[in-house]
Formats: C-alpha cells, structure tokens, sequence
C-alpha cells in the first residue's frame, strides 16, 4: 500500500469519526401495559388515561449531540389542542419535562425544570450501571444490555425501579433519553418505570440542529437531584396534608 | 404554572327547591380529586410509580385550570 493510499485511508477514517460525533436522535415513548396503534386506544380505557396516551404519541424528545455535549428536550408538541391538565398528566407518566444538558467532559449531567414557579438547574446523581453482556438488536445497531436501580422516594413511601438500557457502541457518544447516559455508547431504548423510551431516528452531521448550552440570564435555582426531590415532597405535602 | 396553595378546602352542599342536588366545591377539592384521580390511574392502569413532583404538576395545572374558569 503506497504512503498515499494510506493517507486516504486515514483521512477517510478521521472524517467518520469526526461526523459521527455531532448530529441528533429524535425519541419516542410509549407505555408498557397500554400503546397507541394503528386501529387506536382501547375502548375500554378510561377517558382521562385515553387523552393522556393520545397525547402521549403526540410528542417527540430530542437529543442533540457532539463529541463534547449534548441536550435533551421535548419537541414542541404536535398536538395543539393539549389543555394543561393532559400536558400536566402527560409530562408525569412520560417521567420527562424540561431539558437535559449533558458534559461529556466534565461527567456533569444538569437538568433544567420549572416546578412550583421556581426554574431549578438540578445535578443529576452520577448513575452507576452494570454492564451486560446480552444483545439486541435495534434497526442496524447491535444494542448491549445495562442496568441500574434507582429509588424513587415518594409520597406513598420509598420504591426501588430497574432501569434497563440499550446501547450502540458503535454511536461512541455517551448520552441516552431522560438525562440517562454515561455509557460506552448511545442509548437507543431506556425501559424504566412503566415507560419505553426508544429511539425513532438519527441522523449524523445534522447541522440544523445544535447543541444549545444553559441561559446564563435564566434566573435559576442551582440543587441536587436529591435536594429537588426533597423541594418537590415538601411541597406536595402541604396539599396532601 | 405553578402555584402555592395555601388555602383550605371548603365544601358547600346545597338543594335547591326541585330537590337536585348541587355540589359546589372549591378549586382546591377539584384539583385534589383530579390528582387523586390520576394517582390512583398511575398506580392500578399504568403501573407507573408517579413523583411527587409529577403528582404536584397535576394538582397545580387543574388549580390553575380551575380558577382561569372562574372558580374560586
């Protein structure tokens, strides 16, 4: 092989590598025990719980990337009748609003929330997963099996939850839907809590989509994820009681 | 969205003279209920464990809902 062939062949490489860092993934959710098809919602499914899973296939969740950050947010709902209570009731069983920054370099995770009229930056805790070796396959990607336990600690009492992710290696970015991530891949399904967040489509060197960073003249209130859970029961507890 | 809510409930029974019933209730109590509604669909439908902040987003947006209709 001549030097020059080689040179092609490296810059070829180079090029991959560099696109394949920067683009972005739409995702979708869908409930476990009930889902929207093509013949609709069950009849039998009560309106209120109707409304909320037809607004639920309405929406959309982006994740823009690059080889050093990405964000999280919902897409603009397509559904432009959605009242407050349906977005409100909708946001709770889609476990998802507001919008995710992820620092690869720094290993930071922040979550950016309105709650109660206050707009929280929260840490999210670092998450500890354990790596399998179990397969799947998810369109062209083969998808490695991680998973990881997390608590939730609500008004009812403590629960603890598995989350189950899918990762490709072969997208080497280490971001997911919800804030999840940290692993040795892009995740293209999360299965946790009732919820199964896939992935919808991806596409590389997208260039009209950008990573945005945190509004410096956002007035927030910067807490741990633990002290926003702590905020948020606190709250809550004052109607329950 | 959000609200502090601090007010107590209240609950009216009233009859009018055909004997119907009407029950009027306060914002508080309608968005308690739609809250209870909701937790008790998460719990038993969808086997989803809801956050309290999940649970307060519901409580405010049907509180808000409530009084932007009139409601006191």
């Amino acid at each position: 092989m001549t030097k020059k062939n080689i040179s092609f062949f490296l810059l070829y490489f180079f090029t991959i590598s560099i696109f394949c860092q920067v683009g972005s993934a739409v995702y979708v959710k869908q409930l476990k025990s009930f889902s929207a098809n093509e013949s609709g919602i069950a009849d039998d499914v009560d309106l209120s719980i109707k409304k909320v899973l037809e607004n639920l296939a309405t929406h959309e969740y982006l994740l823009t990337f690059n080889d050093r950050k990405a964000t999280y947010r919902k897409v603009k709902s397509l559904n432009t009748n959605e009242s407050p209570i349906v977005k409100a009731m909708t946001e709770g069983v889609a476990n998802f609003k507001g919008t995710i920054f992820f620092d690869s370099a720094s290993e930071v995770v922040l979550h950016q929330n309105e709650f109660a009229g206050v707009n929280y930056l929260i840490t999210k805790n670092k998450i500890n997963w354990t790596l399998t070796k179990d397969t799947l396959q998810i369109d062209n990607y083969l998808c490695y099996k991680a998973k990881t336990t997390i608590i939730i600690n609500n008004y009812e009492g403590k629960h603890k939850l598995e989350a189950v992710a899918w990762y490709a290696p072969e997208i080497s970015i280490p971001y997911g839907p919800d804030g999840y991530g940290g692993l040795p891949g892009l995740i293209l399904q999360l299965d946790y809590n009732g919820i199964i967040t896939s992935l919808k489509k991806i596409e590389f060197n997208n260039k009209n989509e950008k990573v945005t960073t945190i509004d410096a003249s956002t007035n927030v209130e910067k807490v741990s994820e633990d002290e926003f859970n702590s905020i948020a029961s606190k709250q809550y507890a004052k109607i329950k009681n | 969205m959000a609200v502090v809510l601090f007010m107590s409930s209240s609950f009216v029974l009233n009859a009018n003279t055909q004997n119907e019933d009407i029950i009027s209730a306060s914002c508080f109590d309608i968005a308690a209920a739609a809250e209870q509604s909701y937790m008790n669909d998460m719990a038993t439908r969808l086997r989803i464990i809801p956050s309290d902040a999940a649970a307060y987003g519901v409580f405010a947006a049907a509180y808000d809902g409530c009084t932007g209709a009139g409601g006191y």
